[in-house]
């Protein structure tokens, strides 16, 4: 966990880059912090493996004060990725990957082992360890950028804007690469971007910054749902309007949270649930919250109470959290389905998706980015309406 | 011609001689200021003072012509070769100094800063980033100080050093002796061009590999 207790940045220059920055990062969270340019991101992200000292407040991690540590030896426990030329040209890939593990002294057989699972967990063929970072292409570097900064086993991994320089295809495949990574490893991640689809995508929670202080720490949903002030509701719309359109390849946005039933509940259990949602059909997930399937609130409604549900579970269709939308509706459609569970890469329940959820994220995309015609007298041709209205 | 070759083959041995001392004169110089000139070039690269007055010095040090330099130099530490060892030491400041400042500048500093991200201390930076990335500058500094201090060192023979110098001297003195003179000369050039090639070699060695095969 890393805490973030009202931190103060002040550069000699004098100005105040941090202003009472205060946020907590549970365990295997996933957080991006997001603002417009200059607002202090880079400044917020650094000031966690000490890259730059704080003038005030306190992070802890893990309960730990990091003015407690000494900086060396906390930023080999936390990884660090930066865009473009984060690798060392001079060294070969697998220099370049066991470069903490050799800093921490790890024996030569351990470091060969860990570098060629590296190489896989890349997603790249085993030879390109002897290759030079010049002979790979950005993507390709970007990866090992991020494998070397868990090849010490780092729980926390500091991210600066990494997939900046990509090309949208590349950057496209980078960022489920991330996704698919992060779910396998359960690392902590502190992202910076400047991409709201990328941040949508890719957080549990985003933290939403404009010069120097945060806006609004929130999840995604959150964001949409109640973002705290115009200046939220821009920045989230900003990203959902990225040249005009709709977010077609994120499902977040379109999340409705729904409770759900553990497989171990009772019927009694479940039919409360049930009356609480106010829905025909309830999702069931395992201790994990993995997704198992549903329950017709019919088929429980004349079982005994006390009966464990694990009997009436009926199998489901769901959809990724990265399906594109269009399929989602077309599934709807086809399925003739009134929701559908979506789930993340690690089979995780995360909401639901509906025909009127969508529906409804669509009208307000389009509306957000619509400026009123200045007369409305002259777009409703029926006057003796508008006069009413007035 | 058959004259140089006649005095080539008599006097080999004595050749040889000459010529060891005139290397190891060049070379002593030379590497004692490297001892100097790297960890300075290095500290005044780190706080980019590049027209610090240690590189002032050694500029004007550059511009004093070698027989100048000889002579104050053998009031203060008399005749003989430690005269022009410091000569060399003093000439070759300039190079490698200027060589160090170059190379290190010249690293990405967005590379230092990822490598003290990853936990590199001070002195890890220099050796596993800075250095590896700029000793091929450093060595083509050391590279022409050497072949300057080849030069100076024939010179030397003036202030009684020994050396190749000596040996177009002692033509000069004889009557009708100018393929003596050829001797010497021919040796230290031969000599100078040598180490320029050796050292031209183990510069591009040093090039940091950025692709598995390189084109050398
Ligand atoms: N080393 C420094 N010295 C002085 N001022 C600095 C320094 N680093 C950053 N700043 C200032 O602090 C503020 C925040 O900078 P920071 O780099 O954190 O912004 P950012 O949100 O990462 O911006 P971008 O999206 O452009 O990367 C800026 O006004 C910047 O000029
Ligand atoms: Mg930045």
């Amino acid at each position: 966990m890393i805490e973030l207790k009202n931190i103060y940045k002040k550069f000699p220059g004098g100005s105040v880059a941090l202003n009472n920055v205060s946020f907590t990062v549970e365990k295997g969270e996933f957080v991006s912090l997001i603002g417009p340019s200059g607002c202090g991101k880079t400044t917020c992200l650094r000031t966690v493996n000490r890259m730059t000292e704080l003038t005030g407040g306190s992070i802890l991690i893990n309960g730990k004060n990091i003015n407690d540590l000494n900086p060396t030896i906390l930023r080999r426990s936390i990884g660090y990725v930066v865009q473009q030329i984060g690798l060392m040209p001079h060294m070969t890939i697998y220099e370049n990957l066991i470069t903490v593990p050799k800093l921490l002294k790890w024996p030569e057989e351990e470091l060969k082992a860990r570098a060629h699972q590296l190489i896989r967990y890349a997603e790249l063929p085993e030879e390109y360890l002897k290759y030079y970072p010049a002979e790979l292409s950005g993507g390709q570097q970007q990866r090992i950028g991020v494998m070397r900064a868990i090849a010490a086993k780092q729980k926390i991994v500091l991210m600066d804007e990494p997939f900046g320089a990509l090309d949208p295809v590349t950057r496209n495949a980078l960022q489920n690469f991330i996704i698919r990574w992060h779910n396998k490893l359960n690392v902590t991640v502190i992202f910076v971007t400047h991409d709201m689809d990328e941040a949508l995508k890719l957080s549990d929670k985003i933290v939403i910054m404009n010069k120097g202080e945060i806006v609004q720490y929130d999840t995604p949903e959150n964001l949409f749902n109640n973002p705290v002030n115009g200046f939220v509701e821009e920045f989230v719309g900003a990203g959902r309007h990225s040249e005009g359109q709709l977010i077609l390849n994120a499902l977040r946005p379109y999340l409705i949270p729904t409770a759900t039933v553990n497989i171990t509940s009772t019927v009694e259990d479940t039919l409360e649930i049930q009356a609480e949602q106010n829905s025909k059909y309830i999702y069931v997930v395992d201790d994990d919250e993995k997704l198992i399937g549903y329950i017709d609130a019919d088929d429980i409604s004349e079982a005994a109470h006390d009966m464990p549900i694990s009997d009436y579970v009926k199998d489901t269709a769901y959809a990724d959290l990265d399906t594109n939308l269009k399929d989602v509706l077309f599934l709807l459609k086809r399925l003739d389905y009134k929701h559908i569970p979506v789930v993340d890469a690690d089979n995780k329940f995360q909401g639901l998706i509906t025909v009127s959820s969508i529906s409804s994220q669509i009208h307000e995309q389009l509306l957000d980015s619509h400026t009123p015609p200045t007369s409305i007298k002259d777009t409703c041709k029926n006057d003796s309406l508008i006069k009413k209205e007035e | 011609m058959t004259v140089l070759f006649q005095y080539f083959s008599e006097n080999w041995r004595y050749i040889l001689i000459q010529s060891r001392t005139h290397f190891l004169i060049s070379l002593y110089g030379v590497l004692l200021a490297c001892l100097v000139a790297i960890p300075l070039g290095i500290l005044l690269a780190y706080k980019k003072k590049s027209n610090s007055l240690s590189m002032m010095i050694a500029n004007i040090l550059q511009t004093i012509p070698s027989i100048a330099m000889l002579s104050v130099l053998m009031i203060f530490f008399g005749l003989g070769s430690n005269t022009v060892i410091i000569a060399n030491f003093l000439y070759s400041l300039l190079p490698i100094l200027k060589n160090t400042y170059a190379g290190i500048t010249n690293v990405d500093p967005k590379l230092l800063d990822v490598a003290e991200g990853l936990g590199m201390t001070r002195i890890q930076r220099l050796f596993k980033v800075v250095l590896p990335l700029s000793i091929s500058i450093i060595i083509g500094g050391i590279k022409n100080a050497i072949v300057v201090a080849v030069g100076i060192t024939t010179v030397g023979t003036f202030v009684g050093s020994g050396g190749l110098g000596d040996i177009i001297t002692r033509g000069i003195n004889m009557v009708d002796a100018g393929e003596v003179v050829w001797a010497g000369a021919i040796g230290a050039a031969f000599m100078a061009v040598l180490l320029d090639i050796l050292l031209g070699f183990v510069e591009k060695k040093l090039t940091p590999k950025q692709k598995r095969v390189s084109s050398f």
